[in-house]
């Protein structure tokens, strides 16, 4: 699937990947096992080249700083610090 | 097939991390359309190593197969239902990621519970037995039946599917989901063996403290995301928890809450922390839908951390749909909220949800919805949090890492950040 980008949005335009991406939101099943659409190879091949790609974690908190496996990103986006309130019901 | 764009208004929205129904729906579409995009690929690579595969691990993953395009025919928004849920995309990514061989396999055999957990919210009626290498059957989204037998037998009847171990030791009839206790709820045969997801209050979100798939596998993970076992899993604190921290919501920002409800499909309680640690969460990449929390102490502190792992769901879907990050040199940069250096794709992360923080905390300030602690605390800390916002979105502007897409989102993510707090009357 390409994934160029298609401009500068503005109201009343569509923002998204290039014309020829494949949209699978309304394919079937039986569909998606027979298509064999070149765009849509293009992009299983890429799925299956950085499978491990998808495996990104975003973790706030603690935990940081632990040795993590290289097929494993982790990545901490934080969380501001909890801190707990006199007054507050649980 | 048509393109998949988003309409500018949409994206604009999103960028500001404001809650829109249209955004959401077309949220959910990317998530959808990335699941089916991870599903063709293992087709693909079953496919293309269908020699290497053991022969009866091809039989049985093609008689699964079979079980969910047939229940895709009689119910397919049901079968939508199960596919998109966030453990499933967990399972994809495993499968995808894992070696050739007898890994490979077990997580092949997984599509056994997919297409079961399709059958059933379908209410089409499953048969004949599929093998369960692990011993357990896991249906996302429903629960969970032990089969030490290593297979499964499936039958439909009057009262729902009936799935039980081919030795046995398990059994359990989940109704059809037009009958008046609904998918997930159950009947089993000795007590024992099934147990059922079950439903946080006021909606569909599920606690989620049994899919194998909730959590990334052992040695694949940091220790802090090790999942909560049901045995430590206080039920009725989560819920009571869960109540408050939507009415809390609802209270300051009802459209927050009604997007929390719409965006999230399950919650996935971790193993609590070490004592004295802050309770963490996380949003996996590839089961965006799922928060993995420690059970927070209040509900205040759960409110706020759904809307963070909300706002992680919701860039990781927008991501799919359009890259908004392009490969770098791989530069770190430093972030407020973190001692040490993030890389660009983890500081767009990390403001997004900032953002979405900050907007709440204005709302909590301003608003007359909140409790004085509640609003006494936002007040105290809503300065510095928009601070720190504000120089990773400058950060981000200045990066040449961010696709033109990406660069157009940072700069609807700054104008709605120029417009919090500027003044006391500022609606946004």
């Amino acid at each position: 699937m390409a994934e160029q980008w298609s401009g500068v949005a503005a109201p009343g335009r569509a923002v998204g990947r290039a014309a020829n991406l494949s949209d699978l939101t309304d394919v079937d099943l039986r569909t998606l096992r027979l298509l064999d659409d070149p765009a849509l190879t293009a992009a299983v091949d890429r799925v299956l080249r950085d499978a491990t790609g998808c495996q990104q974690v975003w973790h706030s908190g603690e935990g940081e700083g632990e040795v993590h496996p290289p097929a494993v990103d982790m990545f901490s986006a934080g969380l501001a610090e909890p801190g707990r309130l006199p007054d507050e019901r649980r | 097939m048509t393109p998949a764009p988003i309409p500018a208004e949409d994206f604009g929205a999103l960028a500001g991390t404001r809650p829109a129904a249209r955004g959401t729906r077309t949220l959910r579409a990317a998530i959808h359309a990335r699941r089916m995009l991870l599903l063709k690929s293992l087709l693909v690579r079953t496919d293309r190593q269908r020699r290497l595969l053991d022969p009866a691990v091809r039989r049985d993953f093609e008689r699964a197969w079979a079980l969910l395009t047939a229940a895709e025919r009689t119910g397919p928004a049901a079968v939508r239902e199960v596919l998109d849920y966030p453990t499933t995309g967990a399972w994809l990514a495993a499968a995808l990621a894992a070696p050739q061989g007898a890994a490979f396999e077990r997580h092949l055999a997984h599509l056994a519970g997919v297409a079961v957990a399709a059958a059933v919210r379908a209410g089409h009626p499953p048969a004949g037995t599929l093998a369960v290498p692990t011993g357990l059957l896991a249906l996302p989204g429903l629960g969970v039946l032990r089969c030490p037998s290593g297979r499964v037998r499936l039958a439909g009847g009057p009262g729902g599917a009936r799935i039980a171990d081919d030795g046995g030791h398990t059994e359990a009839v989940l109704p059809h989901p037009a009958s008046p206790t609904g998918p997930g709820a159950s009947r089993t045969a000795d007590g024992s063996g099934w147990s059922a997801l079950r439903t946080l209050p006021g909606g569909t979100v599920r606690l989620d403290d049994l899919d194998p798939y909730r959590t990334p596998l052992p040695g694949t993970g940091p220790g802090p995301l090790r999942a909560a076992d049901r045995c430590d899993c206080p039920w009725g604190t989560w819920a009571r928890r869960w109540r408050r921290a939507r009415e809390l919501l609802t209270a300051v920002d009802g459209c927050r809450a009604a997007e929390t409800g719409a965006v999230l499909r399950a919650v996935v309680p971790l193993a609590a922390p070490d004592t004295g640690a802050a309770p963490m969460g996380a949003t996996l990449r590839s089961a965006p839908g799922a928060a993995l929390l420690q059970l927070p102490g209040t509900a205040r502190e759960l409110a706020e951390s759904l809307v963070h792992e909300t706002h992680h769901t919701k860039l990781a879907a927008l991501d799919e749909l359009v890259p908004l990050c392009r490969p770098g040199k791989g530069a770190s940069h430093r972030v407020g909220w973190r001692p040490d250096p993030r890389p660009v794709p983890a500081v767009l992360q990390g403001a997004y949800a900032h953002l979405a923080l900050t907007d709440l905390w204005w709302r909590v300030r301003t608003g007359a919805g909140a409790a004085p602690a509640w609003r006494r605390r936002a007040g105290e800390r809503f300065e510095g949090l928009r601070e720190e916002v504000g120089q990773a979105l400058s950060l981000l502007l200045e990066s040449d890492e961010l696709t033109p897409a990406g660069r157009e989102f940072v700069q609807g993510m700054e104008r709605h950040h120029a417009g919090l707090g500027v003044t006391a009357q500022n609606v946004l």
